[in-house]
């Protein structure tokens, strides 16, 4: 299992459409990965669950895997997350 | 009970008169529970499975249908309650249910979303709570499909007044346009996306109608009033005859101005006033142009936020559609005017009319306006599109937009992007700070436009849905009059047009002042178009000039008002045009 920091820096946060994006991407892999903040782990293959979360910009989360590609999937999201800031900007 | 009288809130103008149909909705229906057969479950699986999946068909189509609406903001809503549905965790935890307990699909549905549901209303943060409203409407589809009532709204009959205690998204996307003539919901908190969608069906909706379904009758007589916000069922013969005059009256004052469409809106004397129009949403472009005006003077841009954001290449899309169709017109985008009472989730205040709103928050969160004014960069190649900035008390906000302004230009060129190097940039003149001091914004920018509304607001301190102060709201108060005639000397001085945006553009009373104090510009809603363009054909230009000079030394906006109706009568003959008598 392997864990990562992650903060979130579009303006809106994670609404929606970024919940889209992120259960989207980390379908593609086969690794379990969680979204954990403040003590509070949602699915990150769920839209529902990530609607639950309050992520705002600003916010730091931490990425949480555990399978086989475990570091694949973790560095994709990070890349969603941090450096494509889900294509807002 | 003759001639009930209930009140709610306007949503889109209009009056019909017309009979009665009740969409009962979700809240009266006796959904069926009962106990399965073992030998039923597997029956009951696929048939839960074969209505999430119809639902998730009518969401990609109606996904597809915003989208050639050019439309994308409803377009996502449904895509992201598609995505909802293409999880398994709805059919896997219901599989279980009905499996365990033996129950039907109705009743575990229910269960399923009520648990869920609960949790986003646990939620501390007031956006995570609203999330919940997505998946209550997926699951209201559902459930419609499996009572095997999905097409009811689809097949209303013609003609009818539709009353309901609330519609959903899907519900309203689901009407055909132009099949109901008016829509009133009891419930209160129609959603903004909500209230648009029933904007583009051109009749008259009211929603927050307290006690409305306690009254309402199928078949049932009605009146449904958009411009008061009120329907009255069983109408009496007197309130009937009163609105037919009403009706008559719009349709004869329609049919008499569609001969002022192709006219230009120039005085009898040769002035030239430059008639635009203000448009909330991407699709009201189309009345703006059927009405011909001669180009947008307000672009509001706050339908970006109604979903999710829309990013850069979505507004540019937007920006240039809208650009192409005014052509060779010009439209002024203003830049978001989010906060105060639009669309704030973020910071609760005190005071919001006097907080965190319009410029003074773009200016704190400047990705979101460098996004937009990137994308109106890219949307003004073709030299007609201009920038407007709202909420502005000083001039180091202009200062500061400007700078943003020309490094993202410098990107642009970089970037090879064409964009328009000239772009005027504008300020709404909305504050008193900004009208007093238009003198110096005047050199920092192309034009004004006056916004009215707001302007009349602060400089009169008041609120005008405060009804114990709304009677001191007028725009056509000599303080107001004299900052107008301040602004518009300031910026001509300075080589500036200077149009009105607000609703005194096109308040009959107000036309002739504004005229003769040498506004260049009115922008107005579109269905004012012909109305002021009729009016501004029947005054003279050197008349106007001495009427403004004498309203400005009055005392009150009475005595403004009372002058003006004469004036309107007995020099320019305007009173078969206008209602005089209507406030």
């Amino acid at each position: 299992m392997i864990e990562q920091q992650v903060k979130i820096k579009n303006c809106l946060g994670i609404h929606a459409r970024p919940a889209t994006l992120i259960s989207q991407a980390a379908k593609k892999y086969k690794s379990k990965v969680l979204l954990v903040k403040d003590g509070f782990e949602v699915d990150a293959k769920s839209i529902l669950d990530i609607l639950l979360l309050e992520a705002p910009q600003g916010s730091v989360l931490t990425l949480r895997a555990d399978g086989p590609d475990e570091k694949e999937a973790i560095e994709a999201l990070r890349e969603l997350i941090e450096e494509r800031k889900f294509d807002e900007e | 009970m003759k001639n009930k009288i209930l009140r709610g809130v306007k949503v889109a103008e209009g009056i019909e008169i017309g009979s009665i149909i009740i969409y009962p909705g979700y809240e009266n229906e006796v959904l069926p529970f009962y106990i399965l057969r073992e030998s039923d479950k597997q029956a009951e699986i696929h048939r839960l499975s074969t209505a999430i999946d119809s639902v998730k068909q009518e969401l990609k189509a109606l996904q597809s249908i915003f989208e050639k609406e050019n439309d994308p903001y409803s377009a996502r809503i449904f895509e992201v309650s598609y995505a909802l549905l293409e999880e398994p965790w709805l059919l896997e935890e219901a599989q279980k249910i009905i499996k365990n307990e033996n129950r039907n699909a109705e009743y575990v549905l229910q269960k399923v979303i009520a648990h869920k549901l609960r949790m986003f209303e646990r939620a501390s943060s007031v956006a995570v709570r609203q999330r919940g409203v997505l998946l209550e409407e997926v699951a209201r589809k559902i459930l419609k499909k499996l009572i095997g009532e999905s097409d009811t709204l689809a097949s209303i009959p013609e003609g009818k007044i539709l009353v309901a205690p609330f519609l959903s998204t899907f519900e309203v996307a689901q009407i055909p346009r132009n099949k109901i003539r008016g829509l009133a919901l009891s419930h209160g908190g129609m959603t903004s996306h909500l209230a648009i969608l029933a904007q583009t069906f051109d009749i008259p909706v009211v929603v927050g109608i307290k006690d409305l379904m306690r009254y309402v009758k199928d078949g049932q007589l009605a009146i449904l009033d958009g411009y008061k916000g009120l329907i009255i069922l069983e109408p009496d013969e007197s309130t009937l005859r009163a609105y037919e005059a009403k009706i008559k009256h719009y349709s004869q004052l329609h049919d008499k101005l569609v001969d002022v469409k192709d006219l230009p809106p120039v005085t009898i004397d040769g002035r030239n006033i430059e008639l635009c129009a203000n448009i909330n949403l991407p699709a009201e472009i189309k009345y703006a142009t059927e009405f011909n005006a001669e180009g947008i003077g307000l672009l509001r841009t706050e339908f970006i936020f109604l979903e999710d954001m829309l990013d850069e290449a979505q507004q540019f899309n937007i920006y240039s559609n809208i650009a192409d169709k005014i052509y060779p017109g010009s439209v002024i985008i203003r830049t978001f005017d989010i906060g105060a009472d639009k669309l704030a989730p973020y910071v609760r205040e005190d005071n919001p009319f006097l907080g965190w709103r319009a410029i003074r928050l773009l200016l704190k969160e400047k990705k979101l306006l460098r996004t937009q004014l990137r994308a109106i960069l890219r949307a003004s190649h073709k030299g007609n599109v201009k920038i407007m900035i709202p909420m502005v008390t000083t001039v180091e906000e202009v200062l500061e937009v400007k700078k943003l302004l020309n490094k993202i230009k410098r990107d642009l060129r970089n970037e090879n992007v064409e964009f328009d190097e000239n772009i005027d940039i504008g300020v709404m003149i909305e504050t008193p700070a900004s009208a007093i001091m238009a003198e110096v914004l005047a050199k920092e920018v192309e034009f004004f436009s006056i916004g009215t509304n707001d302007l009349t607001q602060y400089t009169m301190a008041v609120d005008r849905n405060n009804p114990y102060v709304s009677e001191l709201y007028d725009p056509l108060h000599p303080a107001l009059l004299r900052l107008v005639k301040n602004i518009i000397i300031a910026g001509h001085a300075a080589h500036s047009w200077v149009g009105v945006c607000g609703e005194m553009a096109h308040d009959p009373m107000a036309i002739p002042i504004l005229i003769g104090l040498g506004v260049d510009e009115l922008s107005v809603a579109p269905r004012f178009l012909l109305e002021t363009k009729e009016i501004i054909r029947h005054l003279s230009y050197k008349e106007t000039k001495a009427i403004s000079e004498k309203v400005l030394n009055m005392k009150n906006a009475i005595e403004v008002r009372k002058f003006m109706k004469k004036v309107l009568k007995e020099e320019f003959h305007l009173d078969s045009i206008i209602d005089l008598n209507s406030p």
